[in-house]
């Protein structure tokens, strides 16, 4: 049992990170009412801005992690706005940026001569550019939809294998890291038998920072009212002349943005960066806000602890092979026992 | 036979064990339950055949009876367990059960070993599976002796959903699809017809499941990793959740989509989501429309009436 | 009712039908005794899927070897033509694979799958009509014992590590070590079987074994175990990225450098070193081949594979070139483009040179090669002396 502190040290920084995560998927669901299974693949590209930034522009990297949160924040209003606004309303705008989507895909993924290529990549990119500012600003939709219930959480199912192919496309579907010298390695000695690295450390410190930033944001400024206020009610926000589509593009640039910088810091931690690194984390995740109640942040901060801190002592304490099944079992256990989540509101879970 | 069979009859076989996957997950959501579990009750009755077949030697019969009756049984108090719950928490928590089946085919052995006095047994065999040994298959008027079970399989599923759908049961289930609490206003007891919809999916996975050991002999627990569960899923959102054809069309287009895609290979995840997307977004109800049925119905009833009205007219003629 | 359901099972069949487009290939396999013309080679990859990184190694070394084959002219008149399909990293993939391949495309021969299991599922296929299947990176049990068409050429962990457990013994003489592999992975599972039997047989106890799953990128709360355990020496059985988070969260938490990592085949790929950085300082592996191998044509295929590929080769890469020249030299030997022809030609290959060193088959179709035991220094592998 000496190493309890070490496995303690281990799951409180995982958890710091699996936090960051999972607010922003919680946000989401609080918000809108959708499952966004595509967090994990914006989580994952948020690492790999960054270490485009690192490696392929030489930018040191604390200004590298925030311009990946913010390239994250930005993937995440487009998927809104290809993925899951369509099914709340049809514009015309939104079928022009569909069409400058595919062409931008066929040109990113095709296999053409070097000035093709760009020529396509560029126009698709610059009609879904017209679609998105002509959606955004469309007054009257085309058609405000009913749609099957489950239809947003497919939809992000689709867009992940579309996010997840694109960075195999770039990357390649092997491992990358972090050139070597981006940051100490020599790890501090917290007690006689724990140590934390650096990065652990940076992991640890960024999260709560931005766990606050975002408390602060949601309860103190007027942008946290509005969404708020839509959480509660979005009929009722749009009749207090609440711009409704411009609160719902700033809830997923956050949680995009809160992805990213998961991405960013744990790739950095573990030293590796692949495109499928969102899987692991997306089912975790899941079970966070669950745990900690869908819509609510502190919730999903403590769950993801907790979490955090089973995961590690599953493997330390009983076994490695069942540390999954551990974590579902939690997930299944509170879904039976108390399903809105420990600090969850209790909007209705059973039928 | 023709010669596209021959050449393609694994590719059939799969497609036909694909589409009894995507009519389990259907029943479940014809009356509004979205339950992910598929994949794994398709991984309960492929070891049961597989552990009958290679380590009991007993028939494959037996697997098949002892697979389903195996379903039915788990299914009951797993159903009885989640089946209040709503929508989104439904599906998380079938998902859920689905990994832990997976988890218990990886590490299943060291739980057996516990039990057991032979400390070298192995009955799941971890990460390396079952591996059914191979006969090549005889010939049975044109198909292989393989895909007749599951072609016969898959017929007496479209009976029995076609009949469901149509007979008071079917009636009931999608009263409760559309609107729970009037259903249980009216009297339905939809606890039991919930529960009644939850194990015959399951129990059809599950036979999917046996009938596919046989045709990929290697059963190990990656067969039926999460994203098994998703594919099924997008069989019915891609081809229809509200008529049984829907998963048919749906699991025959994503399984031979990745064969005649061959040639653009490394994209072909990219065109699955794409597909993915843009049903879901621009034909919600799947290729299986109810619009797109009325449609043509109105398209062929107006060509019968207007020939039968050609042919009084010519009649009137002469 | 039953109109209605008939009509539909001939929607059934229809759209079935439409869907199998059957793209008829120009393939002309002649059955003759001459070598002329193309003749078809089948190469089953996982290009896509959980395998890819794999796959991609193998189809870029396989494609150098059939250029250069068919450049120098070593057939004769006839020329190969290599028709890779992906199974996408499933079984499913695999046996329809092979299916396309026998069926549509006739080929005399078959490299790969990538993976064990998928060649369980698909192998008997090719045994059953004939056609000799030559697996490149099978490491499992059960392969060559699916029938007499079945070889291989990449050497099981089994006859590996014994080899590499004897060596480390003697140079640094540890007595109790700690296991850490993955465990929902064949190959990585075949080598812990592997190295606790050879631990076994040398007599070295084995303090703790703790596993991990494919693809984990977190490995502290075992290493943490592991630690406090005080082992002389941690022996992993896992595939390079898994590796190298091991070893660089291990020297993290503060596992000295007196404490080697002692790896299987899987650490035994460029990546190791690029991904680990420092930590991969003085890991130790026992591998099939090792990229400085003064082996014949070695160099060159480094280099080359270098020069097309703009990477250097890993061990898979080695295994299917290496593949491909074994194939080549059959059809020579039988001088004929028949299947039966080439599989006896194969059994009877002895010392045949390749950049593994001299290869042959045993009587039951597995490898006979030396292993070689190599430690990373100053980020590049080196013969561990």
């Amino acid at each position: 049992m000496t190493d309890l502190p070490q496995q303690l040290i281990n799951g409180l920084w995982q958890g710091a990170a699996l936090a960051l995560f999972a607010m922003g998927y919680t946000l989401v669901f609080g918000v809108l009412d959708i499952i966004n299974l595509a967090q994990g693949a914006t989580f994952m590209w948020g690492a790999f801005f960054a270490f485009l930034c690192v490696t392929k522009l030489n930018w040191p990297l604390w200004y590298s992690i925030p311009v990946a949160m913010v390239g994250a924040g930005f993937l995440a209003v487009l998927l809104d706005r290809l993925a899951f606004k369509p099914l709340r309303s049809l514009t015309s705008g939104g079928l022009v940026l569909w069409a400058g989507f595919i062409l931008l895909l066929l040109g990113m993924v095709g296999h053409w001569d070097y000035s093709v290529k760009i020529g396509i990549t560029l126009a698709g990119a610059s009609i879904m550019l017209v679609g998105f500012v002509l959606d955004y600003r469309s007054i009257r939709p085309l058609r405000i939809r009913e749609v099957p219930h489950l239809a947003p959480m497919i939809s992000s199912i689709g867009a992940t294998f579309i996010l997840v192919s694109l960075a195999i496309n770039e990357f390649g579907a092997q491992v990358s890291r972090f050139p070597a010298n981006l940051f100490p390695v020599k790890p501090y000695q917290i007690t006689a038998d724990a140590v934390i690295s650096p990065i652990q450390a940076l992991v640890l410190g960024l999260s709560l920072t931005l766990m606050l930033v975002l408390s602060l944001l949601i309860n103190k400024t007027q942008m946290g009212r509005a969404i708020r206020a839509i959480a509660w009610s979005e009929k009722t926000s749009r009749l207090l002349g609440i711009n409704v589509d411009y609160v719902i593009a700033q809830t997923f640039f956050i949680s995009g943005a809160l992805a990213g910088a998961a991405g960013v810091l744990l790739g950095l931690a573990f030293n590796r960066l692949e495109p499928t690194m969102g899987n692991e984390v997306e089912l975790a995740g899941l079970t966070v806000i669950i745990v900690g109640g869908m819509g609510s942040i502190g919730g999903a901060a403590m769950a993801a602890f907790l979490v955090g801190m089973i995961r590690v002592l599953s493997v330390a304490y009983i076994d490695s092979s069942f540390r999954d099944a551990f974590v579902f079992a939690l997930l299944i256990l509170v879904l039976l026992v108390r399903p809105s989540g420990i600090f969850g509101r209790s909007k209705a879970v059973r039928a | 036979m023709p010669e596209f069979v021959t050449n393609n009859i694994s590719t059939i076989n799969f497609v036909l064990i694909n589409i009894a996957l995507g009519l389990s997950i259907y029943i479940t959501l014809a009356t509004g339950l979205l339950s992910l579990s598929n994949a794994g009750f398709m991984a309960i009755g492929a070891y049961t055949v597989a552990i009958i077949l290679a380590e009991a030697h007993m028939p494959f019969a037996l697997g098949f009876v002892l697979a389903i009756v195996l379903g039915v049984a788990l299914a009951i108090p797993i159903g009885m367990l989640v089946l209040g719950l709503r929508d989104i928490y439904l599906a998380i928590a079938t998902l859920g059960f689905g990994e832990i089946v997976r988890i218990i085919a990886l590490n299943g052995d060291k739980v057996v070993r516990l039990f057991s006095e032979n400390k070298d047994i192995t009955v799941f065999n971890g990460a390396e599976g079952i591996t059914l040994t191979y006969t090549t298959p005889k010939l049975l008027l044109g198909l292989p002796d393989t895909t007749w079970p599951i072609l016969i399989y898959v017929m007496v599923v479209i009976y029995l959903l076609a009949t469901l759908h149509n007979s008071r049961y079917g009636r009931i289930l999608a009263s409760i699809r559309q609107d729970e609490t009037a259903a249980s206003t009216l009297g339905v007891n939809v606890v039991r017809y919930k529960l009644l919809a939850f194990v015959l999916g399951s129990a059809i996975a599950a036979g999917a499941g046996a009938l596919s050991a046989p045709i990929v002999r290697v059963i190990d627990p990656h067969n039926y990793v999460f994203s098994r569960g998703v594919d099924i899923l997008a069989y019915a959102v891609l081809g229809g959740m509200t008529h049984w054809v829907g998963p048919i069309l749906g699991a025959t287009v994503l399984t031979s989509l990745p064969e005649t895609l061959r040639f653009l290979k490394d994209q072909r995840d990219i065109v699955n989501g794409l597909i993915i997307m843009l049903s879901i977004i621009y034909l919600p109800f799947g290729l299986a429309d109810p619009r797109i049925m009325v449609l043509l119905r109105k398209i062929f009833a107006f060509q019968w009436l207007s020939r039968s009205h050609t042919h009084k007219s010519a009649k009137d003629l002469e | 009712m039953k109109a209605r359901f008939f009509s539909f099972l001939l929607i059934l069949t229809l759209v079935i039908a439409a869907n199998c487009v059957v793209d008829v290939s120009s393939a002309t396999a002649t059955s003759t005794n001459t070598l002329t013309g193309e003749i078809p080679i089948g190469a089953v990859w996982s290009m896509t899927g959980a395998a890819a990184i794999y796959g991609s190694s193998q189809k870029n070394a396989s494609e150098l070897a059939i250029e250069q084959i068919n450049k120098s002219g070593m057939l004769g008149a006839a020329k190969i033509k290599l028709i890779t399909e992906d199974d996408r990293s499933t079984k499913e993939g695999a046996i329809t694979a092979f299916d396309k391949l026998i069926k549509e495309y006739k080929v005399v021969a078959i490299l790969g799958p990538t993976l064990s299991n998928s060649a369980k599922a698909a192998d008997p296929i090719a045994q059953a009509v004939k056609v000799p299947v030559l697996a490149v990176s099978n490491t499992a049990g059960g392969i060559v014992e699916m029938g007499d068409f079945i070889f291989r050429d990449s050497l099981p962990e089994m006859l590996v590590q014994p080899n590499t457990i004897r060596e480390t013994k003697n140079k640094l003489g540890f007595k109790k070590v700690a296991i850490l592999y993955g465990n929902d992975d064949v190959f990585t599972k075949g080598g812990y079987d592997a190295f606790k039997k050879a631990l076994n047989d040398q007599d070295i106890q084995v303090l703790a074994t703790e596993t991990f799953n494919k693809n984990d990128s977190d490995f502290s709360a075992q290493l943490t175990k592991i630690k406090g355990l005080k082992p002389d020496a941690i022996i992993v059985s896992a595939l390079a990225e898994e590796a190298a988070g091991i070893m660089s969260q291990g020297r993290q938490l503060g596992i000295p450098e007196s404490v080697p990592f002692i790896g299987g085949n899987g650490f035994n790929s460029p990546k190791l070193a690029q991904l680990a950085g420092p930590a991969a300082e003085g890991a130790i592996t026992g591998a099939a081949w090792l990229i400085s191998n003064d082996t014949p044509g070695n160099k060159a295929f480094v280099e080359e594979y270098n020069k097309k590929y703009g990477t250097n080769p890993d061990q898979f890469a080695a295994q299917a070139y290496t593949g491909v020249y074994i194939l080549a030299n059959a059809i020579k030997t039988a001088n004929s483009s028949d299947s039966t022809a080439i599989r006896d030609a194969m059994a009877k290959i002895k010392d045949l040179d390749t950049v593994l060193g001299k290869f042959s088959f045993d009587a039951n179709r597995e490898p006979v090669h030396s292993p070689v035991v190599q430690v990373i220094k100053n980020g590049k592998f080196e013969l561990y002396k």
